[in-house]
């Protein structure tokens, strides 16, 4: 799911593309991989709470600047996950969430919440239920943190959470709510909130119910009444509502279809997609099934431009390249558009290909292709040699990267590169090739 | 680099001369049009305080900017008896007493939304209102219907790394991040041939996705017109000193642009963090900052470009205002109507343009909005039609009929 490794296009082409989607809906149960627990062994705050990273680095001169090894840890992790799981489909639903309910992980103290809320809300639920899932974000201080619903309280409404809920998380912008259902949802929001240092330094960062704060008024959230004095209620109420809204249900669609198959999906997946969503009262596992096994998914092949991430975890893949995912990787990412967890608005990176073709942004894909097959990346080792096998140079190396070979035009462009002591030049050039931009 | 590239491909920059005479079916090139987009909702009140509307100080207890006081720099700065610039704005404040600073306030988009990407959308498309609307952005459009006989790859150039959805249509725009990295990475006699092989892979007839064709060979053109630059040792004039940020640097990089005479004629950049919901502070804080490195940004363009500023106007644009009454966080939630600053020659400056339509309860828009009295299509419409020379504005804004108010001269 961000590209085949050696051996894997022959082995889907053994068993079918449908059991290969089963195997993948089936292994987002299983542990995560021993290889990529070794690989994220390094990279330490990932599995400390808010308050063990502020314990970790007290006393660090560099103060907030601490924020930049919070963030690298969070990329490289991202990375290595998508480069070495065996586990693709949930690693990609893992991305497709983390954008869905996308933080700032540069506002406030975001950058001290974002590890939990990867952690805890978003994995363990990126292939579960919906409602689940939505309800461990309504709880991330992460997202509550980044939406100002800590400082959304009885009398004194801020509206941020409120109108991202319906707009971004749920039911889709402008799609059957009004202002003052936006102001509704923001009220049954008063009081979900984050426990600060000062009040509790153990429980820091986590996620607090203040009564106090809450709007004990009844509430209307399109036609959904809620009545006085629920309390926490509230929100549980207009969650359940939401999760199985047919308006969601659509908008989920439209954006996983979006994700797996065209940036327009044709009309019939997305229905297909919304109604299996709705049957199986917002499955992630039952919806991803029926946009994974339609004719409209296997027909996508070639169609769509691979985001940046993909595209660098693809090349890693092909060339079963040996990496840390290296700052510097991060920063390639970043030129070329997608500056991992750095996405500013709420909406998360753009999934249409328009966003990363500009000239720079493309360019500095080129440039990856470069440094990777030169060796710049320090951390960073591919067996050049090993990836082409015996025969032609150029035919081996498209079996490898393309699962097939060359257009004959393109072959006569790189014939000249193909002399032995030009294999980086070579490689470098295949992964620049405009085929090897689209996913296969 | 810039030589050998040139002679190993044996090509020239495709780019004309500015024309005084256009030739048959062909337009004179106007003014270089700058457009600055404030992503998030910038806080125009303010930004640009209505220090005479009773309401304002009422409405924003603990955020409202303080009338001008002496000696005092925490307050606001005095425009012309009603309006005062926010504190963080004083770099623009000789410009705008140089009447080359324009204000338009009560002005913007008037889609019903308070939702940032569908009103970001809906105003770069051009088409306010409408869901889906065209496929192509205004400037998109305006590139399509005014032909200068410009080929330069630079015609249109969106400063970041995502082409603003402004700049979409038929003429192709280039996306540029940083002038000094626009080049392959790697020995100068290695990189070339490279360069070769890779362009000839995108263009091939053997590659059938037009996108990334398009994008293959406007990189190529590119990387001809910007090896001629010397962009590391790019020097600002007059001492002007652009902020050390990804927006102060996309100014810097315009300027070069626009001083290098590459054919530049539209440029669209961004500036972002403008969504202030808490803690937005007033004459210090959040909007503060951000005020300050949109002013120095601007002040600095303004004195690097010098007298060329006579042929250059910027518009900056937010897409939407934010709520007259601070909201419970000391901060502000979506809003309506906004200020647009024009900056340059064309400019009708040392004035606050448009209708002001009060901040009383009665005269306030929707969930408590400041009113809008000038639609922003009214404001570039004007710049289209008086800077950049294109006379049909209905290609532009389908469906619109422009009402100008003045703020721009021929």
């Amino acid at each position: 799911m961000f590209g085949p490794r050696a051996g894997d296009l022959e082995r889907i082409a053994r068993m079918g593309l449908d059991a290969f989607v089963d195997e993948q809906l089936a292994a987002a149960a299983e542990p995560e991989d021993a290889e990529v627990q070794r690989r994220l062994a390094p990279l330490d705050t990932l599995s400390k709470t808010p308050g063990q990273i502020l314990e970790k680095y007290s006393g660090d001169p560099r103060g907030p600047g601490i924020r930049r090894d919070i963030l690298l840890d969070l990329q490289q992790a991202a990375v290595i996950r998508a480069v070495y799981s065996r586990r693709q489909l949930f690693e990609v639903m893992v991305d497709f969430w983390n954008n869905h309910f996308n933080v700032g992980f540069n506002k406030k103290f975001d950058y001290l919440l974002k590890p939990d809320d990867d952690r805890s809300s978003i994995r363990p639920h990126a292939m579960g239920t919906f409602r689940a899932l939505l309800g461990a974000s309504a709880k991330s201080p992460a997202v509550l943190q980044s939406l100002d619903n800590d400082s959304n309280v009885r009398g004194k409404i801020n509206e941020n959470y409120g109108r991202e809920l319906l707009e971004l998380h749920t039911v889709g912008a402008d799609n059957g709510y009004t202002q003052q259902d936006v102001l509704d949802a923001a009220r049954a929001f008063t009081g979900w909130s984050i426990n600060t240092l000062r009040e509790d330094a153990g429980k820091a960062g986590t996620f607090m119910y203040r009564p106090r704060a809450h709007d004990e008024d009844a509430k209307t959230v399109m036609g959904l009444r809620i009545p006085a004095n629920g309390g926490m209620k509230d929100g549980e109420a207009l969650l359940d509502f939401l999760a199985v809204h047919p308006n969601t249900a659509r908008t989920l669609s439209l954006k996983l279809c979006r994700r797996f198959i065209a940036d327009a999906p044709a009309e019939s997946v997305v229905s297909a997609g919304a109604a299996a969503f709705t049957a199986s009262k917002g499955d992630i596992k039952a919806t991803l099934s029926a946009i994974l096994r339609s004719p409209e998914f296997k027909a996508s092949f070639g169609q769509k431009i691979k985001r940046p991430l993909e595209y660098v975890a693809s090349a890693l893949r092909a060339m079963d390249a040996d990496t840390t995912a290296e700052p510097r990787m991060q920063q390639a990412l970043a030129a070329m558009g997608q500056p991992l967890f750095l996405w500013q608005p709420p909406n998360g990176f753009p999934d249409t290909a328009g966003a990363y073709l500009g000239a720079s942004s493309f360019l500095a894909r080129w440039n990856f292709a470069l440094d990777l097959a030169n060796a710049a990346y320090k951390e960073t080792r591919v067996k050049l040699d090993a990836l082409a096998g015996k025969g032609d140079l150029i035919d081996g190396l498209a079996q490898r990267l393309f699962g097939g070979p060359l257009p004959a035009s393109i072959k006569i462009t790189l014939q000249p590169f193909a002399s032995g002591r030009q294999t980086p030049q070579l490689v470098a050039l295949m992964l620049c090739a405009p085929l090897f931009q689209v996913r296969g | 680099m810039s030589n050998f590239i040139a002679k190993t491909l044996g090509r020239l920059p495709a780019w004309m001369p500015r024309l005084a005479f256009a030739p048959t079916g062909q337009a004179p090139r106007g003014d270089v049009m700058v457009v600055v987009f404030q992503r998030g909702a910038m806080d125009g009140l303010n930004a640009v305080v209505p220090l005479g509307d009773p309401d304002y100080s009422r409405l924003r207890p603990t955020i409202a900017i303080k009338a001008p006081r002496a000696g005092d720099a925490k307050t606001a700065i005095a425009l012309d008896g009603f309006f005062g610039l926010h504190p963080a704005l004083a770099p623009l404040k000789p410009i705008f007493d140089a009447k080359t600073l324009a204000i338009a306030h009560a002005c913007g988009s008037p889609d019903e939304t308070h939702s940032h990407f569908e009103a970001m959308d809906s105003m770069e498309r051009g088409t306010p209102g409408k869901i889906g609307g065209l496929g192509s952005g205004w400037i998109g459009r305006h590139l399509q219907a005014v032909n200068t006989g410009n080929t330069s790859p630079l015609r249109a150039v969106g400063m970041g790394s995502m082409l603003q959805a402004s700049l979409r249509g038929p003429v192709s725009a280039t996306v540029l991040k940083s002038i000094a990295d626009f080049h392959l990475n790697g020995r100068l006699q290695d990189v070339a041939p490279m360069q070769m092989a890779i362009t000839a892979m995108y263009v091939s007839p053997d590659n059938r996705n037009a996108d990334l064709k398009a994008t293959g060979s406007d990189i190529d053109e590119t990387i001809q017109v910007l090896s001629k630059l010397d962009a590391t040792r790019y020097k600002p004039a007059r001492g002007a000193a652009y902020p050390k940020t990804d927006f102060g640097m996309g100014m810097q990089q315009i300027a070069q642009l626009v001083k290098a005479e590459v054919g530049l004629e539209v440029a669209c950049i961004d500036i972002g963090g403008w969504d202030t919901h808490a803690n937005q502070g007033g004459p210090e804080g959040t909007l503060a900052r951000l005020l300050q490195e949109l002013a120095e940004g601007l002040a600095a363009f303004h004195t690097d470009i010098g007298e060329g500023m006579k042929r250059v106007t910027l518009v900056t644009m937010s897409e939407f205002g934010r709520r007259a009454s601070e909201n419970g966080s000391a901060g502000t939630d979506h809003g309506h109507a906004n200020a647009m600053f024009i900056l340059g020659g064309g400019a009708v400056g040392g004035m606050v343009h448009g209708t002001w339509p009060g901040l009383s309860q009665d005269k306030l828009y929707g969930p408590g909005d400041l009113a809008l009295t000038t639609d922003y299509r009214d404001v570039l419409s004007e710049v289209l039609a008086k800077r950049m020379g294109n006379d049909k504005l209905a290609e532009v804004f389908p469906g619109y009929t422009p009402r100008p108010i003045g703020i721009v001269g021929k």
